[in-house]
């Protein structure tokens, strides 16, 4: 039999033992895996969610807010050597 | 000015209608969520040196805005006893408005999430980001973001009741799935 390399193996290259996070979800365990259509649901609304914003055109405040930065120098080290 | 600053500030331009959707899903008030942004701005352009070009700028500047964000956080949950009740005090006010309901119920659900599993749900399954990405605008393990995404999901689908995927197809007629929720609270 060749050598075996699971899903487990993927998941120790994750680093470390890892927090207490993620040992309460080991703890979980596959039980409590959600099925792969709810993730979808999941994932579906979430996208249309923020798709839903994502396509407003840009608010006329933030044009002005970026003019009005423009007209300053950015502030900092870099700003300030030369003209 | 420079040539590069104005690339710079096109590519900020090119970045708000992102940043007003990560804040609107994170914070989930449409008028806080631009004062977010224009904060982030802001502290962006009057950061900018710290920026370094060739790296990715959408991630920095999220990672500006979700600071502003958890400080703010902080700072009302210092002020104000109930910060989530913002998002629960819209579950008395949804009633029976069809056809808006299964969006409405999920971004009440979303709300009522704790913030950092919001946040990495929000990173990895709208904005595209990777988790190693994710992590790094978090300022966490890869491993934690992962944690949180699973468990923001599964949270997420207890609210919803849609645990298993045959109360699914109950989502999809509007009513049923909040009558049945309903039905599980009372």
């Amino acid at each position: 039999m060749s050598e075996s390399r699971d899903a487990l193996g993927a998941a120790s290259t994750g680093g470390p033992a890892g927090g207490p996070e993620q040992a309460a979800d080991r703890k979980a365990g596959a039980a409590a895996r959600l099925g792969g259509e709810v993730e979808n649901a999941i994932g579906r609304r979430l996208k249309a969610m923020y798709d839903d914003v994502l396509n407003e055109p840009v608010p006329d405040r933030f044009l002005d807010l970026l003019a009005k930065l423009d007209r300053k120098e950015p502030s900092g080290g870099a700003g300030g050597d030369k003209a | 000015m420079t040539g590069q600053q104005d690339a710079l500030r096109d590519a900020l331009v090119a970045t708000i209608p992102n940043l007003r959707a990560f804040a609107v899903s994170l914070c989930g008030q449409p008028a806080l969520a631009d004062d977010l942004v224009q904060e982030t701005l802001v502290k962006a352009w009057t950061n900018l040196d710290s920026f370094s070009v060739g790296t990715n700028l959408r991630a920095w500047l999220f990672t500006i805005l979700r600071n502003v964000y958890f400080s703010e956080l902080r700072k009302r949950r210092r002020e104000v006893e109930d910060v989530d009740g913002v998002f629960a005090s819209r579950l008395s006010v949804r009633g029976e408005q069809a056809g808006h309901m299964d969006f409405e119920d999920f971004r009440t659900a979303l709300g009522e999430l704790p913030a950092d599993q919001r946040e990495a749900l929000i990173l990895v399954g709208a904005s595209g980001f990777s988790y190693e990405e994710a992590a790094a605008i978090a300022g966490c393990a890869v491993g934690t973001v992962k944690s949180r995404v699973n468990r923001g999901r599964r949270r997420l689908s207890e609210i919803l009741g849609i645990e298993d995927e045959t109360a699914l197809s109950a989502m999809d007629e509007p009513h049923a799935a909040f009558d049945a929720a309903a039905a599980g609270v009372s």
